[in-house]
């Protein structure tokens, strides 16, 4: 009953103290206002390119000479990828990961991959359409040179080696696919680079096929001709990316700062009540430690469900595309309810230590702004243990993997669960400590 | 009369400065105790103790009869505390402000409401009720702060310099508040302040402090009584030529020190110097010498309090 109090007490207290509704309120609209307006994207050229390789190929039977050899091209272009490096560097062009296709998704939403290549099934087939094709399309070209000369006479064939022209196979075609968030700059340069190592790889595997069959020919019929190519790649966008702008990737971490920012809010608020005496009036009555940090908690986590509406409304006016529906924008909520519940014990942590509001307003964005900029909220951060390791990092990756690129709840429940974690670990320490420091006699 | 509550060997160190060092004290219940000492001499130190803000580096506290812990939990409820800093929600009406303690000392609602419209109309902020506590004046705020102290109608109040700052108005109310509720309502009152005609008019008896210590405690009267240099007396003289040997007559009764002549008038001080009067009168007569007025100051409690504390600034005695 008393915790009620408390939190009745904080929501009268809300719309009075107008500076820190706007705080927590207006400013974040404002920075959903000016990333909205905003372009956003920065890399290196020599920046290796994470990668998820998805080897889905099949392998294939290849005749070399006489034996028949079963190969995984698939595999070969994988290594080929995993070992190459930027010229005149050590720097390698890519940082493949093999993982699953639902493990990928999950990656690229929270921008730790650049893109996803699935190897087809056949792959190989489509090499060995390439070599059969390079084999047919070089020795025939050079027979229609021969019969020209005049070195084919009644079926036999000067010069010519003994061996029987292979099979075409026309029709295949293997297509590698590459796919990403066409709104992360990052995903135009690793597709160009993937998309260059197909090409590349069958340029390599026609260059082989074709020396193969020329140093067999008489030297004036070993010429190069145009084979074709039986593989390709394409470019698509994750569902539900395609038509995204940056500021759909921007936007989900901006609800998750906003309820950052409560920590703040909360550590000037208490430190005005510790400086003001009111804490110690209150330590006199019978209010107890549960008391005031549930009547404390309530209001302020409501308060971040309150910015995530806010800002998810105006987000929507700045052309936000979300996806995942009423149940994914409830969720949301949740996920900005909980963020702000961590913030809550974040700023109890930190009221720990300072003694009044200007402490609390000089030191307080010292430890909350960086904590902020580590969340993914802004921008991706290559040292993953930093984001997963916060609360809010877990809450940036859940919100985004769920309204920006569409995310099944399923998929973000491990963030979420461990968001839950964190937090009840952080609020654990935040209650002993500041039991501790602030609620008890000197 | 029983205790109400007591202090006993009290000492609070921060490093090697005691800040008290072994206060005892026993307030009877219904007693205004005036608590003096000069700026850094343990007042508030010793205050919060009693609370339970402060834990003791050593001694007890006794509320009625019961020995309470250092953090204050046992005597929650018991005591209300008026500190002096303001210490209101500066975002809440007066009302509010008044309901939200009460509710934390789980005051029943209709009691809570009661009590609050009592205390504003008694400390006269009717006006006011439902104004931010921000926006009163200081005066007003000062009143509230005192009427938070008193929402849960608590047995003992510890009030900490609560008209400090008053204008003359202000001061009245707030004195005649604390008078009735030592002398009707039965309440325990601790009085800390600077006021030394405050403590006077309103302490039954008054406790000094310096340096952490106990000076004394006693009732204002006897303590004029007893100590300092005593009332100052000065008899003016029929006759100016006499008022040498008029001094020197004062100067030999028992009691009475530094009696000089200053043109027709003779000066002395003395302790209780209403009883030494006859005596001094009587030796005048014998000599024929014959006064044509008198006039006294009574020994104040200024008086004692600079006595047994100094004159000197005690800011920078303490440092």
């Amino acid at each position: 009953m008393k915790a009620l109090r408390v939190s009745v007490k904080a929501y009268k207290e809300f719309p009075r103290d107008r500076r820190a509704l706007a705080f927590l309120l207006l400013f974040p609209v404002i920075f959903v206002l000016v990333f909205g307006s905003a372009t956003f994207g920065v890399g290196q050229l020599t920046a290796p390119h994470a990668v998820a390789l998805i080897n889905e190929d099949e392998g294939a039977w290849i005749l070399n000479n006489t034996t028949l050899e079963f190969h995984n091209f698939g595999e070969e272009f994988i290594g080929v990828m995993e070992n190459s490096t930027y010229e005149n560097s050590t720097t390698p062009v890519f940082l493949v990961t093999k993982v699953n296709r639902s493990e990928a998704d999950k990656r690229i939403a929270s921008r730790n991959l650049s893109a996803i290549v699935t190897i087809p099934p056949n792959f190989s087939g489509g090499v060995r359409a390439q070599i059969n094709q390079t084999i047919y399309t070089t020795v025939s070209t050079a027979l229609v040179r021969a019969v020209a000369a005049g070195n084919f006479t009644g079926g036999n064939t000067t010069g010519f080696g003994n061996y029987t022209l292979p099979t075409l196979e026309a029709n295949v075609t293997a297509t590698v696919v590459i796919e990403g968030d066409f709104t992360y700059s990052e995903f135009a340069t690793s597709q160009a680079y993937v998309q260059g190592f197909v090409d590349g790889f069958v340029g390599a595997v026609t260059a082989i096929a074709t020396d193969e069959v020329l140093k067999r020919l008489p030297p004036p019929l070993q010429q190069e001709v145009d084979t074709g190519s039986h593989i390709d790649a394409r470019t698509y966008g994750v569902p539900g990316t395609e038509e995204f702008q940056v500021f759909d990737w921007m936007a989900p971490g901006l609800f998750v700062f906003a309820t950052i920012l409560v920590a703040l809010a909360v550590t000037v608020w208490v430190a005005r009540e510790v400086e003001g005496g009111n804490l110690e009036r209150l330590k006199l009555s019978r209010m107890t430690t549960a008391d005031f940090l549930v009547g404390l908690l309530v209001p302020w986590a409501s308060l971040g469900a309150l910015q995530v509406v806010l800002l998810f409304a105006t987000s929507l006016l700045m052309g936000f595309s979300w996806q995942g529906g009423a149940g994914a924008l409830l969720l949301a909520v949740g996920i900005g309810t909980l963020s702000a519940t961590a913030s809550v014990a974040l700023g109890l942590l930190l009221v720990s230590f300072v003694k009044s509001e200007r402490q609390a307003t000089s030191i307080g964005p010292l430890i909350i702004i960086p904590i902020a900029f580590l969340t993914e909220a802004f921008f991706p951060i290559s040292f993953t243990p930093l984001v997963e390791g916060s609360p809010w990092g877990q809450a940036v990756r859940a919100m985004r993997g769920m309204l920006t690129f569409g995310l099944p709840a399923g998929d973000i429940a491990q963030a979420v669960g461990w968001m839950a974690v964190q937090t009840a670990i952080l609020f654990a320490v935040a209650v002993v400590v500041f039991r501790r420091t602030r609620l008890v006699a000197e | 009369m029983p205790v109400a509550i007591e202090a006993r060997g009290l000492v609070k160190r921060y490093g090697e400065f005691a800040a008290v060092d072994g206060l005892s004290v026993a307030v009877d219940e219904g007693e205004v105790l005036g608590f003096l000492g000069p700026n850094g001499a343990g007042k508030t130190t010793s205050i919060r103790m009693l609370a339970g803000l402060t834990r003791p580096s050593a001694g007890e506290v006794w509320i009625q009869g019961k020995r309470v812990d250092g953090d204050g939990r046992a005597r929650r409820g018991l005591v209300g505390l008026c500190p002096q800093n303001l210490v209101v929600w500066e975002h809440l009406t007066c009302t509010e402000n008044l309901l939200f303690l009460a509710d934390m000392y789980a005051v029943r609602r209709r009691e809570s409401v009661k009590s609050a419209r009592a205390l504003i109309e008694r400390l006269h902020l009717d006006e006011r009720a439902d104004i931010l506590a921000g926006k009163l004046s200081g005066g007003m705020k000062r009143r509230l702060n005192l009427a938070l102290a008193l929402i849960h109608d608590p047995p003992i109040i510890v009030l900490d310099e609560p008209s400090a700052g008053l204008d003359p108005q202000s001061r009245i109310v707030v004195h005649d508040f604390i008078q009735d509720l030592g002398a009707t309502q039965g309440k325990t009152v601790i009085l800390t302040t600077h006021e030394m005609d405050v403590a006077d008019r309103l302490s039954k008896r008054v406790a000094i402090i310096d340096r952490g210590k106990l000076r004394v405690i006693d009732s204002p009267e006897r303590l004029k009584n007893t100590v300092g240099e005593g009332d100052t007396v000065v008899l003016r003289l029929k006759d100016a030529g006499r008022a040498e040997e008029a001094a020197r007559a004062a100067a030999a009764v028992e009691g009475v020190r530094g009696a000089v002549a200053v043109s027709r008038e003779v000066r002395f001080q003395s302790l209780n110097a209403v009883a030494r009067l006859r005596e001094v009168y009587g030796a005048l007569e014998k000599l024929g010498i014959e006064v044509e007025d008198a006039s006294m100051r009574k020994n104040t409690l200024e008086d004692v309090f600079i006595q047994l504390t100094g004159r000197a600034l005690r800011e920078e005695a303490v440092q």
